[in-house]
């Protein structure tokens, strides 16, 4: 929603970057519950700017048992670059844990840095399921 | 590996020796591309020079690729380095594969190969070898008078609708603890062979059909290897120049500039997707090429989009 418009600016000549209006988003539950994983989790990030595919073992346990179920080890090929016709498999260097979220769309490219999975180790599993419970409380008690 | 595919692996007089590689080297590249970059052409040639440093010709493999695999695997485990540079290539392949599931029709006639490459490139110029292979197959087919050859982004060699060279590239790190980052190259050039399986023959074409005659393939190797060295040598070369501020990282590299004198896509109608023929995305008009390769799609609506991977298919009256 808009929050703050500067009219005073209207038909005026105005450098790059100068603000013109400001624009609130409320987070959803989701989002929230999304921000928080985000700094519990750990984030497997992009080596490059390209496409990313899970490696096809990764694919298949994924579609046999869903991703919460899949363990992942540092040194596994976990997924697959595509940039520029060159494939390069990419292993997972982080903590053992399993795959909590997914952060890319097959086909959509992924800028370097961006997180491409949220990894969790299996013993703390509970506890975050103890927090998304909290927050999803918190939420509807407020509505 | 069974006794039978031993005994189709066993190497065979090479097509090109590395002796015949640096001979044409020195008495055809060297002179051809010193006309152009000047001075500059010997040092990307002594950069380039890693490339064939050692050749392997098979009668048939099952694929070139998998086989470099299996052999750097074997060097690794042997404590032995291996050899950038090296390049494998067979009569036959077997069981050659294009991208995703599609196969590929490797029969004899062709130049079927892999060129092994252990990485030394930073990723801004690693990212253009599979651009360096399509514009070594497009300067190669140049040689023979084809000049209706074109690329079709990333790196396909088309003779109009139909393709005549098809290039593949895989990166892996080694299995054994080396850390050792590796580039394999696959290349396919429909040189002597003319019959394709009904289901490609409207799609393919081989150099032989286009100019009417048998091409020489020994000579047709030794000339697009040393296309091969050349254009790998830009890559480092232009590194080099960019590391000490010799030319400048945010304009066009050279060999993206040679792809735009080579494409046959640019201002055309396009269907894109990562794998096209199984999942097209969208249609859209290839726009032109970035700095750093991607390529630029107008959407109907005018905006453009830059994707970095990927492949398209022409849509319109030439098809391809």
């Amino acid at each position: 929603m808009v929050s703050e418009l500067f009219g005073d600016l209207e038909g005026r000549f105005v450098e790059a970057g100068q603000p013109l209006v400001v624009i609130r988003h409320p987070l959803k539950k989701k989002e929230i519950i999304e921000n928080i994983l985000r700094q519990i989790l750990y984030l497997f990030q992009a080596p490059e700017k390209a496409k990313y595919f899970f490696a096809l073992d990764i694919q298949s346990r994924i579609d046999k048992k869903g991703a919460r179920s899949v363990i992942i080890r540092p040194g596994d090929e976990v997924l697959t670059m595509s940039l520029m016709k060159r494939d390069t498999p990419v292993f997972y260097d982080g903590r053992e844990g399993v795959i909590h979220s997914i952060y890319f769309e097959p086909r959509v490219s992924v800028d370097k840095g961006e997180p491409l999975i949220g990894v969790c180790p299996e013993e703390k599993l509970p506890l975050i399921q103890k927090v998304i419970t909290r927050v999803k409380a918190e939420w509807d008690a407020r509505q | 590996m069974p006794a039978s595919e031993k005994q189709q692996v066993a190497p065979s007089p090479s097509l090109c020796t590395p002796a015949e590689l640096h001979a044409y080297l020195r008495n055809y590249e060297r002179p051809y591309r010193a006309a152009y970059y000047g001075d500059a052409a010997h040092q990307i040639m002594r950069y380039g020079a890693i490339v064939g440093s050692r050749i392997s010709h098979y009668r048939s493999l099952p694929r070139a690729m998998d086989y470099a695999r299996q052999l750097i695997d074997t060097w690794e485990k042997g404590k032995i380095s291996p050899i950038s540079g090296t390049i494998i290539t067979a009569d036959q392949l077997t069981g050659a594969r294009g991208r995703f599931t599609r196969s590929w029709h490797a029969p004899p006639g062709g130049l079927w190969g892999v060129l092994v490459l252990v990485n030394t490139l930073l990723p801004a110029s690693r990212r253009l070898l599979p651009i360096a292979m399509g514009i070594t197959g497009w300067e190669t087919v140049q040689l023979y008078g084809v000049q209706r050859a074109t690329i079709r982004w990333v790196n396909d060699v088309m003779i109009g609708a139909r393709k005549l060279a098809g290039f593949l590239a895989y990166s892996f790190v080694g299995a054994n603890g080396s850390g050792e980052e590796y580039d394999l190259l696959g290349f396919g050039v429909n040189v002597n062979n003319r019959e394709f399986p009904h289901h490609l023959q409207d799609h393919a074409t081989s150099l032989g059909e286009e100019v009417g005659d048998a091409i020489e393939l020994s000579e047709f190797a030794c000339r697009f290897f040393a296309k091969l060295s050349f254009n790998i040598g830009l890559l480092y070369s232009h590194e080099h120049d960019v590391q000490h501020e010799r030319a400048d990282a945010d304009t066009s590299h050279p060999l993206i500039s040679r792809l735009r004198e080579a494409s046959g896509f640019i201002g055309r109608r396009v269907r894109y997707g990562h794998d096209v023929e199984k999942a097209p995305r969208y249609e859209a008009v290839a726009a032109g090429i970035d700095h750093d390769g991607g390529l630029r799609l107008r959407l109907d609506e005018g905006i453009e989009l830059v994707e970095q991977s990927g492949e398209i298919r022409y849509l319109d009256e030439n098809g391809g």
